[in-house]
């Protein structure tokens, strides 16, 4: 399931992030993608709320650190992870 | 009180060291936690009351009330009781803040006059009530059911009146569990110490001059209004770092971890990167608390898909961007006072960073920054940042915009009569030791120096002598009138 989730999750960072060769793993962060700033973060927050038809709270979206944190969170709260 | 004054270093503070600190609590079940929960809550009254003996009770009301709307989030699941409870909160906080800091401005624009005395650190600990509300309508166990340690966490005197603006989730653990270290004292005391040092040694000192330059700025000449730009420059970052220091210093003492509120600022090369440096704890809490929750909001996302569809998918992008840092930028300005120097003075970061964000030139800077090595890009983009920030605390720094385009004007030789003049070869030959090492310590120098430094005997012997000089200093400063700059000119 992780790899399902990780794949949905990469097709929302290369559609945000305008950038098709871009593959993310549990580790990246902000540094590793240089477009991922405090302006970015809330349209990739709400890109991938979409596609996952989920909602972060406000908490958890200035405390995530990596797109681990944010697996964890999709996890435990995502309603369609079986498309 | 201040804490470089000689009723808080040589009263309040060891006073308060000592019944907090006294051995019977050792006895006490809990440790003496709840005892010494309520002498510094005690001290921490005292503290505010000294400067603001009636507003006192308005901070306190206010932590009552805000204490109520807290219980009544944490009990309550329904979104629509909690909005209106988060409302409640908002408007009484906000509300209360405008009353005392904006309705005198506000009045000013319509042609009328109110003057309300503005109290001692409002803007500071307003921010730190909005920060529990808030943090509890997040996440409702957050909840404070226990008046006075929420009393403590909002008025504790090491960051009651000057930050960094702690946020309640930071230290709400620590209010009840916390330890009390010699690792934690020995580290509260050397912070304190340094902070009292940039304050009474470095501060005040560039104070003189800047206050000079700024006391009949028609008179300067060019250069003279330079100097007294980068003094002043100087005088803000050491008076507030150094402030930031000790709060962060005396919080260690009693065993609080604050978050840490400056990164050498200076040595920025972007304003994307100064604001990540400068006053870090305000920053973060517009970013938390404002600049997230207003681009998350319904009504932004939607502009920000219509703005997409109107502009194309690169260029949709900008409206919401520049609106949040408009917004945001307003916010910075007005939380800094109620004149419209600090609106314009927001308004120029607001360009800046606009720029910066739209144009990639922040992102290319920080790459910049974060490359070893030296080239000359990276002293281009740090003069910018230098040019502009000086600028920005004129009008920062002026009574109001008359003056600051005064000012301005006579940097770029606009009404100033000579280029130099005998003030400035005075005010600079006094300034020849304290000018070139103010600037050098703004960089992280010491902490490059000190990591070059292996041997950890040798860093002790050295820190404990710096250390100790520092202290010796600034207490014959603080008891020979602090406030007399003239102790310079003496030597």
């Amino acid at each position: 399931m992780d790899e399902q989730i990780n794949n949905r999750l990469n097709e929302v960072f290369q559609e945000v992030f305008d950038d098709e060769d871009l593959f993310i793993d549990d580790d990246t962060n902000a540094d590793s993608i240089d477009d991922w700033d405090s302006m970015e973060h809330i349209n990739l927050v709400v890109a991938v709320e979409e596609e996952f038809g989920m909602k972060f709270s406000m908490d958890e979206i200035a405390e995530m650190q990596n797109v681990g944190d944010m697996v964890e969170i999709i996890k435990e709260r995502a309603t369609n992870l079986n498309q | 009180m201040v804490f470089s004054g000689n009723i808080f270093l040589f009263i309040f503070l060891p006073l308060t060291l000592l019944v907090y600190f006294n051995p019977f609590t050792k006895k006490c079940k809990d440790g003496g936690r709840k005892f010494k929960n309520i002498v510094l809550l005690v001290a921490s009254l005292v503290f505010y009351a000294w400067g603001e003996p009636k507003f006192v009770f308005l901070m306190m009301a206010s932590i009552v009330l805000n204490w109520l709307i807290g219980l009544g989030l944490g009990k309550y699941e329904r979104l629509s009781v909690r909005r209106w409870l988060l409302v409640a909160g908002l408007l009484l906080d906000i509300g209360l803040l405008f009353v005392f800091k904006y309705l005198g401005f506000a009045a000013g624009i319509f042609k009328a006059t109110i003057s309300i005395a503005l109290p001692l650190g409002i803007s500071f600990y307003t921010f730190q009530i909005l920060s529990y509300v808030l943090d509890v309508y997040f996440n409702k166990d957050r909840v404070q059911k226990n008046l006075l340690l929420l009393g403590l966490y909002i008025s504790m005197f090491p960051q009651l009146v000057a930050g960094p603006i702690v946020r309640y989730k930071e230290v709400s653990e620590e209010l009840l569990n916390r330890q009390e270290t010699s690792e934690d004292i020995t580290y509260g005391v050397r912070r304190f110490v340094y902070g009292l040092g940039k304050k009474v040694l470095f501060a005040n000192f560039f104070a003189i001059i800047a206050d000079y330059a700024f006391f009949s700025p028609g008179a300067d000449s060019v250069a003279t209004a330079w100097l007294g730009i980068i003094c002043y420059s100087l005088q803000i970052y050491y008076v507030f770092s150094g402030y930031s220091d000790m709060a962060i210093g005396l919080g260690r003492i009693f065993g609080f971890h604050f978050p840490e509120n400056f990164d050498y600022p200076y040595v920025s090369m972007s304003f994307t990167e100064y604001w990540r440096r400068w006053h870090m704890t305000l920053g973060r809490w517009m970013k938390d608390y404002l600049f997230y929750p207003l681009q998350k909001s319904k009504g932004f996302i939607k502009m920000g898909k219509w703005s997409k569809k109107t502009f194309g998918k690169k260029k949709g992008k900008y409206l919401p961007t520049i609106l949040s840092l408009l917004a945001l930028w307003l916010a910075m300005g007005f939380w800094h006072g109620a004149n419209w120097n600090f609106v314009v003075w927001g308004l120029v970061f607001f360009v800046l960073m606009t720029f910066e964000n739209l144009s990639g030139f922040g992102k290319k800077a920080l790459k910049a920054a974060m490359e070893k090595g030296f080239t000359w890009m990276k002293v281009v983009y740090h003069i910018y940042v230098i040019f502009f920030l000086l600028l920005a605390w004129v009008l920062f720094r002026a009574e109001n915009l008359n003056v600051a385009w005064d000012y301005i004007g006579n940097m770029f030789g606009k009404t100033s009569k000579a280029f130099v003049d005998a003030d400035f070869w005075i005010y600079l030959s006094n300034g020849k030791f304290l000018l070139p090492a103010g600037i050098l310590l703004s960089t992280p120098l010491a902490r490059w120096i000190s990591n070059k430094v292996t041997k950890e005997k040798v860093k002790d012997v050295a820190r404990a002598v710096i250390l100790l000089v520092i202290f010796g200093l600034s207490v014959l400063a603080v008891i020979s009138e602090s406030y007399n700059p003239f102790i310079y000119f003496n030597f």
